[in-house]
């Protein structure tokens, strides 16, 4: 009897928490431009945008060359009546015109193959003066880390996830890690792809030409919340970024109000602490991301809008806002109350 | 001539409807077993295309949550996985098993019983897959199966396993059916038929049968590791043991990127059938079209790395494949050149196969346009695993493949069934594929450009995706409605439909010399073959017509068919219970081996190939 | 074979169907093998732990060669006795390249666990996992040929075999060559040569 009741309350729960998902969840928006890579804010993405561009060109003028011969065969060689009475003069080929336009669509290509090659020149070697960045793909998020900048006091690199600060007119590399599956890093308006791969470590690089924010995500399918593996790339300039860098490497503020001081003591006493750090406190998991200044970013889990309600539900039941996603594994089995919800929200939302 | 045969047999009664289950599942008669190849096809695309719905249900809208992200990761491996391995390929194989006989001059396949294993094997390999969703989760790390998502750590479902073992068992099938074809084309030709004279379609299915012989092994060679790997504790994809996930990629596309040329060399070959049928012209440069057909087939072994240009490998090592694969755009481009050429001058009848012939043209083209964008190595890191690539493949393989495969249903069902399709049911079939497939695929092409990844399970508003993604969705239905038009003219015709004769298109091949549906032996006389299109030539009274063959024929000839054989199903479910018995319980594994050592010995005692 | 009795007289080329057949596959056979030594040429090169290519015993590889090669004399006799319809010949040809078939599966199972006590196992690391894996194959092969050489043999006590009907022996021996070809690309790779 009480098993068949645990498993009614259980489907009842499940079926509440869709009901909930469908009306609660507000709109996931990440107001951004559009990822439109033929608006290209680097060299890079300029470069290839440029490439495209010929390419297209030259598509456009193959297709409506094909397309009006064929639209003009079909008009004008069309059978009147049955067409079986009519026998049209039987050709069975044309030696010189087949070798036309075999050699004309080789030319074309190696036009193509061309610009094509000095595009690769082009976009070669990183600057030896890049900035570096460590990017790794987790399941299901990024974590971005500044291994020139470290923490005040510590030889900890300073690190964020899912917002990604540069600063403008300033090459940066990128070296690509995963400790799981392959993922791929792609912000399109300012570089093309690069395949974030266990076991071998890539590089990419890009130099953001104006300040902007740019909308990333994931290219290559790595689970469940692939769809929600998404970033931004924030690019300052110089003096905007030296100071969001600066305030990076400080180590979190203290909780000032009463709530969210309980909130601290929930997040050391209620496991968060397991898996994400927050410098200068005792938290210092590595498994989710670094929190330290969560309140300084824009997001939650890179889909919500950094609101206190939706911080809330994050904590509370985040599968509602990434199905599938990892920390509810664990959290799923850490029932909180409301009013526990409330102090979290309020310490994560004071940590500027 | 024209002794129809009668209308397939309604059973009446259990007895016959047993009677009729054994004679098709005994059968060895190349048409039969071609037919058996296209019904299953057809099954395997309904769940094909309900998955395509599912996807695109889901994605009408930015943030929609109409299916769960794990499930909409299986229903899209299974979509990629079903259309490639369950339907293109096999549908082809059917019109080849059913045509290649008949087009040059044979009585049957070399191996009519190895060709009915082909078919269980692929039958009950797709089984095998699909019953993944029963068991606990179907494979859902996308088509090509990048590890390692696909190990036992990211993918701890059986799902994967059914993955493996399935497409194991249809590749089996694979193999065999193009070790068929090979020897059917090479060395059952009628006299006369020389190479030189082959249809188009049965060169592109020579070519095509060697692309398989040589591809399907790299893919057995890289599911062993996987499922070693998943199984039995090898590393073969797994850093921390010193591998790499690179060496699937690179097994996986020296398979997947000829598996492309599989699909669309046959529907080549088709559309280059039903052109210059259509046209009332011979192909425009016969031996430019078979030439292309086959460096395309070379070549194609030589490009695998282009699907991996972003993987971090050295820039000369991708501007050489970059290259290769631009270089396959010149033979294409010369067929795509043929077919305009062909219908240039003219008789044009716009009969619905040519609808969908000169689709083919129209759409291939642009697939094959994005083709050279994606060749170009930093365009193709910018528009890789983009919804660009999605909307490229498709426009080759639905706009060109599938509306190749629609054409063919129409230009040979009147062969198959001796019945015609309706016309106008056949028109509007068309227009609503054609218009629907370009407002489904089109778009994908600026969705790509504004850098939507593709195999996302939803999307964010407010990044321009919602508007093209609605109207792609609108598009899928359209689709969908189109091919519900199919399926009710293709019933209504089976039994309704005007009688068609034998050859009702005034075709030239050999198919269209003997009645329709064709006679088990399939030919009561040949026309002489001297030329590439022997009833052309009989129409033009420059040869024998088949009845005054037939008439000179000594009539004390007897023509022995094989005898119907229950063996290749034994040794086909002996092969899949050995498959499935490694994933349920090794019990079955056993059953499987007793059967197939049953199965084997009975085939080899009875006579026949 | 009713039908295709006469049709064997004349195929288009000249050749057996199962002959013509069994050629293509032989062929696709190849990339099968081509991809396992590719795989074990790049991995076994690579840097790892445990147990490599210094705990293989060479000499008895070697030996192990040599009787293989033997059988595929001894199928050549075979085929040759088939063709001039020396029943008892055949026989004793078809028994001796069982006979070292046989051996080689047996030299190589011993070879195996001496292996394994080695600390060489299917998962000690990227060596043992390709070279298992590799020989592995190449020897379930060899165990298909010696069952297929049994049937052959079983079937040869009726007049199955004979100057008219070769071409199942025949294939036989085709199959038995190109699994003793695969091993003598596989002796140099995977033993001989450090990679």
């Amino acid at each position: 009897m009480w098993q068949i009741a645990r498993r009614r309350m259980r489907v009842a729960g499940a079926l509440l928490s869709v009901l909930v998902a469908s009306v609660l969840v507000p709109a996931r928006v990440l107001a951004s431009e559009p990822p439109w890579f033929l608006d290209p804010a680097s060299e890079q993405a300029a470069l290839i945008a440029r490439l495209f561009n010929i390419e297209l060109a030259v598509a456009v003028g193959v297709a409506v060359v094909i397309w009006s011969l064929i639209l003009f065969v079909v008009v004008r060689y069309r059978a009147r009546g049955d067409g079986t009475d009519q026998t049209p003069k039987q050709i069975h080929g044309n030696n010189a015109l087949e070798i036309t336009w075999t050699v004309g669509t080789a030319v074309v290509l190696l036009f193509i193959f061309v610009i094509f090659w000095q595009t690769m020149g082009a976009l070669a070697a990183t600057p030896a003066e890049a900035m570096e960045v460590n990017v790794y793909g987790k399941q299901w998020w990024w974590e971005f880390e500044y291994p020139g900048y470290t923490r005040e006091g510590s030889s900890e690199p300073v690190r964020t996830g899912n917002e990604l600060y540069i600063p403008v007119g300033v090459p940066v590399k990128f070296n690509l890690y995963s400790d799981n599956v392959i993922h791929s890093f792609w912000v399109p308006r300012l570089n093309g792809k690069t395949d974030v791969i266990p076991g071998q470590v890539n590089t990419t690089w890009f130099q953001a030409d104006e300040p902007g924010e740019y909308y990333a995500q994931c290219a290559e399918l790595c689970g469940v919340q692939h769809a929600g593996m998404r970033f931004k790339v924030y690019a300052l300039p110089q003096e905007e970024w030296e100071a969001w860098i600066e305030s990076q490497r400080k180590p979190a503020v203290e909780p000032s109000t009463e709530l969210a001081q309980r909130g601290a003591q929930l997040f050391l006493a209620r496991g968060c602490a397991g898996c994400h750090t927050i410098y200068g406190t005792n938290a210092a998991g590595r498994v989710g991301p670094d929190l330290t200044h969560f309140a300084s970013r824009n997001t939650v889990a890179a889909v919500l809008p950094q609101t206190s309600s939706n911080v809330g539900l994050w904590v509370q039941n985040s599968d509602l806002v990434k199905p599938g996603n990892i920390m509810w594994q664990t959290m799923k089995n850490i029932p909180l109350s409301a009013d526990e919800v409330e102090a979290l929200t309020a310490y994560l939302l004071s940590l500027k | 001539m024209a002794t129809r045969t009668e209308p397939i047999a309604r059973p009446s009664t259990l007895a016959t409807w047993w009677d009729t289950v054994v004679e098709w599942a005994t059968t060895v008669d190349h048409k039969k077993v071609g037919i058996l190849y296209i019904l299953a096809s057809i099954v395997f695309f309904l769940f094909g295309g309900i998955e395509a719905l599912m996807i695109r249900t889901q994605l009408a809208g930015p943030e929609l949550r109409f299916i769960h992200p794990q499930t909409y990761n299986e229903v899209l491996t299974m979509h990629g996985t079903t259309m490639v391995f369950l339907v293109v390929m096999p549908i082809l194989t059917g019109f080849g098993n059913y045509f290649v006989p008949l087009m040059i001059g044979a009585r049957d396949m070399a191996f009519p019983r190895l060709n009915m294993l082909g078919f269980w094997l692929f039958f009950f390999g797709g089984i095998l897959l699909y019953l993944s969703f029963l068991s606990g989760g179907a494979p859902d790390a996308g088509w090509f199966a990048y590890a390692p998502l696909t190990d036992d750590t990211f993918s701890p479902t059986r799902g994967m396993d059914f993955w493996i073992l399935g497409l194991t068992v249809t590749g089996i099938a694979s193999i065999t059916g193009s070790i068929n074809f090979v020897v059917t084309i090479l060395n059952m030709r009628a006299p006369g038929m020389t190479l030189n004279r082959m249809p188009i379609f049965v060169w592109t299915t020579l070519v095509t049968a060697f692309l398989i012989l040589f591809a399907f092994p790299s893919l057995t060679v890289a599911t062993i590791f996987l499922f070693f790997d998943r199984n039995f504790g090898t590393g073969f994809y797994s850093p921390e043991m010193g591998g790499t996930p690179l060496l699937w990629q690179h097994l996986f596309w020296f398979f997947g990127h000829p598996e492309v040329y599989i699909m669309i060399l046959p529907s080549f070959g088709l559309i280059s059938e039903m052109i210059p049928v259509f046209s009332r012209k011979p192909i425009f440069g016969y031996a430019a079209v078979v030439y292309a057909t086959v460096a395309i087939g070379f070549i194609g072994f030589t490009v695998w790395a282009h699907h991996m240009f972003a993987v971090g490998m050295p820039p000369v090592v991708a501007a050489s494949f970059g290259a290769a694969s631009m270089i396959i755009a010149v033979p294409t481009a010369i067929k795509i050149f043929n077919w305009v050429g062909t219908m240039w001058g003219g008789s044009l009848r716009l009969r619905t196969p040519m609808l969908f012939a000169i689709s083919f043209v129209a759409m291939f083209l642009i697939g094959g346009l994005t083709g050279i964008f994606l060749a170009t190595v930093p365009v193709d890191w910018q528009l890789t695993d983009s919804y660009f690539v999605v909307a490229h493949f498709h426009y080759v393989l639905f706009g060109g493949a599938f509306m190749s495969i629609l054409g063919a249903a129409y230009y040979w069902f009147p062969k198959m069934t001796g019945r015609m399709m309706d016309e106008r049911l056949g028109f509007w079939n068309w227009l609503l594929v054609f218009v629907g497939f370009n407002l489904t695929f089109f778009p994908m092409h600026i969705l790509g450009l504004d850098g939507m990844p593709r195999r996302i399970a939803t999307y964010g508003a407010g990044l321009g995706w919602d508007f093209w993604n609605f109207v792609s969705t609108v598009g899928a239905y359209m689709i969908g409605a189109g091919m519900i038009i199919f399926f009710i003219n293709f019933f209504h015709s089976l039994r309704n439909g005007p009688e068609a004769g034998d050859n009702p298109w005034e075709g030239w091949t050999l198919e269209w010399a003997t009645a329709s549906p064709p006679p088990a032996h399939n030919f009561d006389g040949l026309p002489p073959i001297t030329s590439r299109r022997p009833l052309w030539d009989v129409k033009l009274n420059r040869v024998l017509t088949p009845e005054e063959v037939k008439a000179r024929l000594v009539k004390d000839e007897h023509i022995h068919l094989p005898p119907p054989s229950f063996w290749p199903l034994v040794v086909g479910l002996g092969v899949v219970l050995i498959a499935a018995g490694m994933i349920y319980t090794y019990v079955m594994t056993v059953l499987g081996v007793l059967t197939w050592v049953i199965g084997v010995l009975g085939w080899i005692q009875e006579k026949g190939y | 074979m009713s039908a295709h009795t006469q049709m064997e007289h004349h195929t288009t080329l000249g050749l057996d169907h199962r002959k013509l057949g069994f050629w293509v596959f032989l062929a696709s056979e190849c990339v099968f093998f081509m991809s396992l030594i590719i795989t074990f040429i790049i991995y076994s090169g690579r840097p790892q732990e445990g147990p490599t290519h210094e705990v293989l015993n060479i000499p008895l590889t070697a030996f192990n060669t040599f009787v293989l090669l033997t059988s595929s004399l001894s199928m050549v006799l075979a085929v040759d006795a088939t063709r001039r319809g020396d029943k008892r010949q055949m026989q004793l040809w078809l028994l001796a390249t069982i006979l070292m078939g046989s051996f080689f599966i047996g030299v190589q199972i011993f070879e195996y666990r001496e292996l394994m006590h080695e600390g060489l196992t299917l998962t000690s690391n990227l060596f043992g996992m390709t070279f298992y894996l590799l020989t592995g194959f190449h020897g379930a092969h060899v165990t298909f040929g010696i069952l297929w050489l049994l049937v052959v043999f079983i079937k040869s006590f009726g007049d199955t075999f004979g100057p008219q009907n070769d071409v199942p022996v025949d294939i036989m021996g085709l199959y038995w060559h190109f699994v003793d070809l695969v091993w003598v690309f596989l002796f140099p790779i995977v033993y001989l040569i450090k990679w």
